[in-house]
């Protein structure tokens, strides 16, 4: 096994903790096939669980593999790397004062959420929250299998013949 | 083959944009083998640059350029560099236009003559009537293909969206519910294909179903030999000489080199940021306030309808991004009725979003995330949604100003559009969220929401009309007050809001302002 292959075993297994969602990570995302981690999430481990919590916590969709909150999010860290380990390192200091623990350590949700809604204004939450509006969900793989948007249609002729008046309004 | 007009050419008339009001103008003179030279700031698109892509067409045709976003609203701090959503391009914001083409109503022609004086609004009654202005409705609704009585084409089915909400406002008892009237062919019309129900109405409609002067006016003009359309060609200064009439534009290409094609007459139709934009900037030492400008209005009285939306999360998959994005309208709170506790009207119109806009759009305030937005995304396709559409008044501090110092890629400075509500505005908006909800509630919604308002696409009034010179910008026909050869084409010269989406009434208007035009170059007048 090569030292990277190692690396992104631990890493992996660093995340599938963090995250607490194991079983959907190994099923929905490249990780075990090939060991795919970003080239920054090798070398920066902590910088990415961070990133991805907080990726998490603002859009936070339980079905929705890791892997499509880190992509959008990777490019941040070169583009912006000192704006992002500051602003993590930031939020740590607020978990340890108010936790005794680091950020993405926190296991409640709201209690994670509290966190950044005290830094909601800042520019770092709004670069990786503007971010993510964009590269989460203007990602066609997750329209249809998560949120049943069928995205283009003029190929396939519109919706004419696709649904578009199919609906019986028999609940009232 | 392409006609081109020399700079020096002082015969032809120059319109500065290509819109509803520009495009719509330059195909109208050139049926009366009128010369014209269509300066348009966008490149040209052809038909396959339109995608069913709400980012990649954001990005594609907006006006992007600098503007300042101003005034005790949220927009100004949610797209605090976004005050409106139109587009750079060749058939400017016909491209982006939702297709519905309602006409104003009567009464809204004389608001100030219905409802009298209203503390903080600069209100003004139009110098036209609507039976003056009918005839080119009928006219207009030809020439876009309406859906309804003047072209015979019916209205499109009804979409799930629709349903929904049609469920639920005829059981809080509205009746007036149509599906139109929209420029959208529901069958084959003017050499254009029926409506595919392809949603991406707003990105521009790839089969061309949907009027556009993109791929109806423009063509046209231009195969007429009547008319030369400039793409990437932006306006800097309106000259005049020492008479006080415009001569020539000025204008940047697209390498910033800067030419001056002289002109018989000017036709200004840059929608309503830009127009009175082009005013202001063309000031000389005869109009230091700008040209056009005696009366101080240019720039004033900006409108933008006062807007919301609601939606509703349904029982069952509505699907509300298939079919036409806006083709359901209830028309029953559009009256002039005082007991509301507000003056004018609106309309509700349903309305989608794709995932990507509707993530970006539902909540854009720095607290907009977490669980209760994500779980309204998790029930997309459970979604229905319905725009309000009310008559805004116009108040003289709400308008286009230029900055001080910012400036544009061309030097010219950046434009701040300032906008806040009057009270009426705020009335009449909580009234239509509170209807809007009450449909969702009768239609049986598990959740209802407001979602802010975006960036606005209907931009009116900033060079309004008016009887007297010194209450507006230009008379009856578009024409300035102050300088006789030159017009406004687009909406900047609406005088009220109205209750109605603005198009249908800027076509209306530039077919109008064609004849006249035409008349007073017979009469040897321009």
């Amino acid at each position: 096994m090569s030292h990277s292959q190692e690396a992104s075993r631990v890493s992996r297994r660093r995340f599938l903790t963090l995250s607490g969602q194991g079983a959907l990570l190994v099923g929905g995302m490249a990780l075990g096939a090939g060991g795919l981690w970003p080239r920054w999430a090798l070398a920066e481990p902590d910088l990415a669980a961070g990133l991805l919590r907080m990726g998490r916590d603002i859009y936070p969709h339980d079905a929705i593999a890791d892997s499509y909150y880190l992509t959008p999010l990777e490019p941040l860290l070169e583009s912006d790397r000192a704006m992002i380990a500051d602003g993590l390192a930031d939020l740590d200091r607020r978990a340890h004062d108010a936790h005794g623990r680091r950020y993405a350590e926190i296991e409640q949700e709201t209690d994670r959420a509290a966190l950044l809604r005290k830094i909601e204004d800042g520019e770092f939450f709004q670069t990786v929250r503007g971010t993510l509006v964009v590269g989460l969900y203007d990602n066609p793989e997750l329209w249809e299998p998560y949120f049943g948007y069928e995205g283009a249609s003029w190929r396939q002729g519109g919706y004419l013949h696709r649904g578009f008046d199919d609906l019986e309004i028999d609940w009232l | 083959m392409t006609t081109r007009f020399a700079y020096d050419d002082d015969s032809v008339v120059v319109i500065i944009g290509s819109g509803a009001g520009g495009g719509t103008l330059a195909q109208a003179l050139a049926r009366k083998g009128i010369d014209s030279v269509v300066l348009e700031a966008g490149k040209r698109y052809q038909m396959n640059d339109i995608e069913n892509d709400e980012w990649e067409m954001f990005k594609k045709i907006s006006w992007l350029d600098e503007r300042i976003t101003a005034g005790p609203r949220q927009l100004t701090e949610t797209f605090p560099g976004l005050p409106a959503w139109i587009v750079k391009g060749v058939g400017g914001s016909t491209i982006h236009w939702a297709g519905v083409s309602l006409r104003f109503q009567p009464h809204e022609f004389k608001l100030h003559s219905e409802i009298g004086d209203l503390e903080g609004a600069n209100l003004l009654n139009w110098p036209i009537s609507y039976e003056e202005l009918e005839p080119y409705y009928v006219k207009a609704e030809r020439h876009m293909g309406v859906t309804g009585d003047s072209t015979g084409m019916p209205y499109h089915q009804w979409n799930n969206n629709f349903k929904v909400l049609a469920a639920g406002a005829e059981r809080i008892g509205y009746k007036q519910l149509r599906s139109g009237p929209m420029a959208i062919n529901t069958e084959e019309y003017d050499e254009r294909g029926r409506c595919m129900q392809a949603g991406f109405c707003m990105q521009g409609c790839r089969f061309g179903a949907k009027w556009s002067t993109m791929y109806s006016d423009i063509p046209r003009a231009e195969a007429s030999g009547h008319c030369e359309v400039r793409p990437r060609s932006m306006a800097l200064k309106i000259e005049h000489d020492d008479q006080g009439r415009a001569t020539a534009v000025v204008y940047a290409d697209g390498d910033g080199n800067q030419h001056r094609q002289r002109a018989r007459a000017v036709c200004v139709a840059g929608n309503s940021i830009e127009s009175p934009r082009l005013l202001l900037n063309s000031h000389s030492s005869m109009f230091p306030d700008g040209l056009a400008n005696s009366s101080g209005q240019v720039g004033r009285n900006y409108m933008t309808h006062a807007t919301s939306c609601i939606f509703g999360v349904m029982p069952k998959p509505v699907h509300m991004h298939r079919g036409t994005t806006f083709a359901g309208i209830i028309s029953d709170e559009a009256r002039l009725d005082q007991s509301r506790g507000f003056a004018g009207g609106y309309t509700l119109e349903v309305m989608s979003l794709g995932v990507p806009f509707f993530a970006k759009f539902m909540d854009p305030t720095n607290a907009g995330w977490g669980r209760d937005i994500t779980t309204a995304l998790d029930k997309y396709d459970h979604l229905s949604g319905v725009w309000i559409c009310g008559e805004d008044l116009p108040m003289e501090q709400n308008g286009i100003t230029l900055h001080d110092t910012r400036k544009d890629q061309h030097g010219l400075p950046v434009p701040v559009v300032y906008k806040g509500d009057h009270p009426n505005d705020a009335r009449l908006r909580r009234h239509g969220e509170q209807q809007a909800r009450r449909c969702y509630e009768a239609a049986g919604a598990e959740r209802i929401f407001k979602v802010p308002d975006f960036p606005t696409s209907h931009n009116v009034g900033t060079n309004r009309m008016s009887a007297r010179p010194e209450d507006g910008v230009v008379n009856r026909w578009g024409q300035a007050h102050d300088i006789d050869n030159l017009f406004i084409s687009d909406g900047s010269q609406f005088t009220s809001s109205g209750a109605e989406n603005p198009t249908l009434t800027i076509v209306a208007l530039a077919l109008r302002q064609a004849d006249h035009i035409a008349e007073r170059m017979q009469r040897q007048e321009l």
